[in-house]
């Protein structure tokens, strides 16, 4: 079943002399986990906030799964994690989740519940009554990933989730998507620049640039249709090694 | 309605946990109000204890300076030390050692030339009275009475000691020209009767000031700077509020909120009500300070508006005021110390134009005009309406409609705002 279609999207800001998004159409399947991929300015921001309807497009349309994405809905299919650590740094891990969940009605015996599985799955149990101001940024990493799948969405889109954090954390946070996708066939959308985090954990990943999809493919397809030895090298050799601002 | 509650439970914790808020919100104006009630009730304290040290030098020693010294003695109002070795500039240097705060000096001659003064004034009202010119020549030289102050000695201050000395002498000088027609017009001095009556004042003053049910108090420094601070921390949130704000648009948490099934106008209800349970908070506090400490530490007991259904639904307005003030700052805020040094500033400014500091009364045509606009203008005077005049609705309602149009224009800025930064 398709969970993500996007057609024709395109965006240009106010100040901007070219688009960011520049007719961009692709199709995401349930349970697929899918990565855009592209470097600094690419426009991968910009997508993920169009499809969490955190900004409107131009022209172009979003179907989640049988809904317009501008349907209101739509909000209880989809679980954003922000780039920000979008917390309250005064509150406890337990006050911030409980906070969230709240804003999604969730009854208070199962919101509990829910808090204390997600704070023992990502390594959090112990420090539940701490404020996140004593925190690590891999810490908040993951109280950002818990506040986001609360809900228990069905498509869960993440904006660079593993920026600025430790490996130990970076694995948490993998092993639990992984985790989450395979027991609940959560559809994950995830933007990123690490190229082998994408791919070791993508079924599928978009290469984007200058707000157009250059390329789409399987990580191992594209390995191979470049004659590359990993991700990394398939990207730099469609995206070039011109640093980007 | 669940997710309102949950948005106060949040904004009570944040605000709970902000050690320096929590100062600026409440121990701040708790100090405010302590001492510059201290400070206002110690000068008039000052003034009624006689502690003004002034010292005079009385170079003259005639009869009319003796009556200007004895009438200075019976005003009461000084700590009074005559001194006639002093020379004018040995006085001057007391002055500005600060040993005296005023220095009064009665030169040489000075009785002999109100004497001669009184008597040719006499003369004239004796020749008009003829119908006859007048034949007494001008007095030559004026001799004047010297008064030294301390720099320090403010100008309401030393107007006020001028005005006592003037009609101090004015009294003298009439006794001594009704002294001299007496003896023109019949030979003899003045009966001792008249003397008597001349040396006394004729009228009284009873100081009554008067409220709206005709009923007479005198307002106390506490009746004006309880509520007066209480206004002032009120508006002062917006720097706690501002700041709140500005977290909430760069942490990404209004950004994580636009995602979940909440609406903007509930986000920010629940940090209006809030806040304005802060305000009230704020006012209780401090109506507790005037009512159970400030009699412990020798200042009045603040006396509670006698309408005080009219009092809370004001001070409602004025904490719905300052609250869409603090949210209108922090929208338009891009930093936390913009919020802050801009919210704090600006509460400043609007307290000083306001009346806060000086009362209008006291301020520039210009600034008066300025005041108007101030909300801390309106609080003031509805607090003052409340407290010291005991008003009615129909007095203040003028302040509640401002209150009201007020508030609706920051949110309706804030909203615009947090709309066109792409927040909601």
């Amino acid at each position: 079943m398709t969970a993500l279609d996007i057609h024709g999207i395109t965006k240009q800001y106010k100040d901007a002399d070219t688009p960011a998004l520049n007719n961009i159409s692709l199709s995401i399947q349930e349970g697929d986990v899918v990565g855009i991929l592209g470097p600094n300015g690419a426009g991968k921001t910009t997508l993920i906030s169009i499809i969490s309807n955190l900004i409107t497009p131009d022209s172009g349309s979003i179907q989640v799964f049988d809904l317009n994405n501008q349907d209101k809905k739509v909000k209880y299919i989809l679980g954003v994690v922000p780039q920000e650590y979008a917390l309250y740094f005064d509150m406890t891990p337990q006050e911030n989740l409980w906070y969230f969940g709240k804003m999604w009605d969730i009854p208070n015996q199962k919101l509990q519940q829910k808090i204390d599985e997600l704070l023992t799955v990502l390594g959090l149990a112990d420090v539940k009554h701490k404020k996140l101001s004593t925190f690590s940024g891999g810490m908040k990493r993951r109280i950002n990933l818990a506040a986001s799948i609360i809900n228990d969405p069905r498509i869960l889109i993440l904006d660079e989730p593993t920026v600025g954090v430790d490996v130990q954390s970076r694995a948490a946070i993998m092993d639990y998507l992984r985790y989450l996708n395979s027991t609940q066939n959560m559809t994950i959308i995830y933007t990123s620049h690490l190229m082998s985090e994408a791919q070791e954990l993508c079924d599928y990943v978009h290469i984007i640039e200058y707000g157009k999809l250059l390329e789409s493919g399987s990580p191992k397809s594209l390995i191979e249709t470049h004659q590359a030895h990993n991700l990394e090298e398939v990207f730099l050799k469609l995206t070039g090694k011109s640093i980007r601002n | 309605m669940r997710k309102l509650l949950t948005g106060i439970w949040k904004e009570i914790i944040l605000l709970r946990r902000d050690k320096a808020g929590l100062g600026i919100l409440f121990a701040m104006p708790a100090a405010l109000v302590v001492i510059i009630t201290l400070v206002q009730d110690s000068t008039f304290q000052l003034m009624q204890d006689n502690r003004i040290p002034v010292v005079i030098v009385n170079q003259d020693q005639g009869n009319i300076s003796t009556q200007l010294i004895a009438d200075i003695q019976k005003l009461g109002d000084f700590n009074i030390e005559v001194n006639d070795q002093l020379a004018l500039s040995t006085l001057e240097n007391e002055i500005q050692k600060g040993t005296y705060k005023v220095g009064i000096y009665i030169p040489t001659n000075f009785s002999n030339w109100i004497n001669e003064k009184s008597t040719r004034n006499g003369d004239k009202i004796i020749a008009a009275l003829n119908d006859s010119p007048s034949t007494s020549s001008p007095l030559s030289d004026t001799v004047h009475i010297q008064l030294v102050f301390d720099p320090v000695m403010k100008l309401s201050f030393r107007t006020a000691v001028r005005n006592g000395l003037e009609t101090i002498l004015a009294r003298i000088e009439t006794a001594q020209m009704m002294e001299a027609l007496f003896v023109d017009l019949t030979g003899d001095g003045l009966p001792l009767e008249i003397t008597e009556m001349l040396q006394h004042p004729t009228f009284y003053f009873e100081e009554l000031v008067q409220d709206k049910d005709g009923k007479s108090k005198i307002p106390t420094s506490t009746q004006h700077n309880v509520p007066a601070w209480t206004l002032f921390a009120m508006f002062f949130i917006v720097i706690a509020l501002g700041g709140n704000i500005v977290y909430e648009k760069n942490q990404g948490s209004f950004m994580r909120l636009r995602t979940l099934p909440v609406s903007l106008m509930n986000i920010l209800t629940a940090k209006v009500f809030t806040y304005i349970i802060v305000c009230f908070v704020q006012l209780v506090f401090i109506m507790l300070i005037g009512l159970y400490i400030f009699p412990h530490i020798g200042l009045p007991k603040i006396e509670l508006p006698e309408n005080m259904g009219l009092f809370l639904f004001m001070t409602f307005l004025i904490a719905l005021a300052a609250t869409s003030y603090g949210m209108l700052v922090g929208t338009l805020s891009k930093t936390h110390q913009q919020a802050g040094s801009f919210g704090a500033i600006s509460v400043m400014i609007l307290a000083a134009l306001g009346g806060v500091w000086v009362p209008t009364f006291a301020m520039p045509e210009i600034l008066q005009k300025i005041s108007v606009f101030s909300p801390l203008n309106w609080g003031l005077e509805s607090y003052y309406g409340l407290f010291i005049r005991n008003s009615s609705l129909s007095d203040l309602y003028i302040y509640a409609v401002l209150f009201v149009l007020f508030s609706v224009c920051c949110f309706s800025i804030t909203f615009a705002s947090l709309r066109k930064q792409n927040i909601f």
